[in-house]
């Protein structure tokens, strides 16, 4: 950050006199150019990024790290970069790329951590342009208890600032960014039993398998629903969204955001490239394939452990030679 | 013989006996009273916190095993295993006669869990979408209960010999899989074992799955 903000004043300085009569417009544009980047630079001192070195790239994507969290970053970018095409493609909240800083504030060899429990990373993100010096912060504890999340929490944020750009009639449906910090499995399985459990004639008859009640009770179509009715709530709601990009492939985010004019239905449709009522009826088959359909108990189960049972009994038949 | 040595082993453990039937008894309880709201949009996260307290159930069956396990070794331990070997009855009939009276002692707290698990489900009013499994519940507790006690009945029963190899193996095995942690960090030699231990068809395997009280 220092460097490009040097780089730029001597920049400024080299400019020759020629060039210093030109128009006041190109002067406004790299004073305001300066700023930004001073007020980035003023940021990032402030917050002592000093530390922080860039460890990976990947197509618009950027990563930078703290000593300590920088081999852990670099992979996490890649499983980012996945989930990031899987949900959203090559979308991004600024067109001029995204940067990602993971800042450690405190030591973070094991040993330190150990002794001190100071384990604290902040996640930053901003867009490369400068523009704005920073989208988001977020203090997290997660990456290092489980080094894995990482990438989820790194999902989540990049939602959080790429969600408000999405099309108005799905942000009025939505309102929050749908919940990707959650593991897949626990979303759909929480969706399900949001399914199952639902009250409410409209709700009960999406789970008996009527798709135009699955649309009422979703907001998709029909009279806005009372609350007896049993409207389905945005946690399913966004694992609808979810289920329509993921089915829609890489290009399903700007199918839901296209600039011509479309409702709600017709969008989420054409981001799953089906027809509304076939993702309908996918997405309910799916979550409800997700219920449970064998007792706590089988006899598989049974016979397991009795067999097992008398196996130990018979062992301890043998270790008991007391003398 | 077997009458006499209940008797024996209930005078040894009854306090114990008691208090795990009272734990057991209150658990599917305070599981679904901690919970329940009876609202529709609260239901997927009491399902989400019973799955929660799902884990106690096995936790219980472990704490209920290691007790009486040992409980019911604690004389003879003391004792050197005098008492048994002055007995007019083989080893094997005696570690037998003391298996039987400890699955005996089982029983009160499979039963205490069987009624709490009744009594919690039959005092909410179930939602359409629900199920409810009081008995399939008990009857999972209860084999993981009678698997847990056999091994650690086996480890009481064992001599201070049998013992004494069984942990210089286990120091072994640790010391063996930190080498390899250093050597190779990728590869994790208990976690190994945990996993195979732990999935079908391993001993422990009927500890896993589902623990619902009240499901889908």
């Amino acid at each position: 950050m220092s460097r490009r903000s040097a780089a730029t004043l001597l920049m400024l300085a080299a400019v020759p006199p020629a060039a210093r009569a030109q128009s006041a417009s190109p002067w406004a544009d790299s004073a305001r150019r300066l700023s930004s980047e001073l007020a980035a630079l003023k940021d990032s001192l402030l917050r002592r990024d000093s530390a922080v070195i860039e460890v990976a790239r990947r197509g618009d994507l950027v990563i930078s790290a703290s000593p300590g969290l920088q081999a852990e970053a670099a992979r996490a970018l890649d499983r980012f970069a996945a989930e990031r095409a899987r949900w959203f493609g090559s979308a991004t909240p600024s067109p001029e790329g995204f940067r990602i800083v993971i800042r450690s504030t405190a030591e973070l060899t094991w040993r330190a951590a150990f002794l001190t429990g100071a384990r604290e990373v902040v996640l930053s993100g901003l867009p490369d342009s400068g523009r704005a010096p920073r989208g988001f912060s977020n203090r997290s504890w997660e990456p290092l208890a489980h080094p894995a999340g990482l990438d989820r929490v790194l999902l989540e944020q990049f939602a959080e600032l790429l969600y408000p750009t999405t099309a108005s009639a799905i942000r009025s449906w939505l309102p929050g960014a749908p919940p990707l910090a959650m593991p897949d499995i626990e979303r759909r399985r929480e969706a399900m039993r949001a399914l199952v459990t639902a009250s409410g004639a409209v709700a009960r008859r999406c789970a008996a398998g009527e798709l135009g009640s699955c649309a009422a009770a979703l907001g998709l179509r029909g009279p806005r629903l009372h609350e007896g009715d049993g409207p389905y709530g945005t946690f399913l709601r966004a694992d609808f969204l979810l289920f329509a990009l993921e089915s829609g492939g890489p290009r399903a985010w700007a199918r839901l955001n296209d600039p011509a004019p479309a409702d709600l239905a017709d969008r989420l449709a054409a981001a799953a490239r089906m027809p509304g009522d076939s993702l309908l009826a996918q997405w309910r088959r799916g979550l409800l394939s997700l219920q449970p359909a064998e007792a706590p108990v089988r006899t598989g189960g049974v016979l397991l452990a009795l067999g097992w049972s008398a196996a130990i009994l018979l062992g301890a038949l043998g270790l008991s030679r007391w003398t | 013989m077997l009458t006499a040595m209940i008797r024996i082993q209930w005078k040894g453990c009854r306090h114990l006996v008691t208090a795990l039937a009272v734990a057991a008894f209150g658990l599917p309880i305070a599981s679904v009273a901690a919970g329940w709201h009876a609202s529709a949009t609260s239901l997927p996260r009491f399902l989400s916190e019973l799955e929660l307290w799902g884990l106690l159930y096995p936790g219980l069956a472990a704490v209920a095993a290691l007790a009486l396990g040992t409980a019911i070794w604690a004389s003879d331990r003391r004792g050197h295993h005098v008492y048994a070997l002055l007995l007019p009855v083989a080893r094997w009939r005696y570690v037998l006669l003391r298996f039987a009276a400890g699955l005996v002692l089982l029983v009160p707290v499979i039963l205490a869990l069987w009624a709490g698990a009744v009594a919690a489900t039959a005092a909410i009013d179930l939602p359409p979408g629900l199920r409810i499994f009081p008995h399939a519940l008990t009857v999972k507790f209860g084999l993981a209960l009678l698997l847990l006690f056999s091994a650690c009945f086996a480890a009481a029963a064992a001599s201070g010999r049998t013992l004494g190899i069984a942990v210089r193996l286990l120091g072994l095995f640790l010391a063996v899989h930190v080498a390899v942690i250093l050597l190779r960090p990728g590869v994790n030699l208990v976690w190994m074992l945990v996993s195979a231990l732990a999935s079908w068809p391993g001993p422990f395997a009927p500890l896993g799955g589902r623990w619902m009280l009240i499901d889908v």
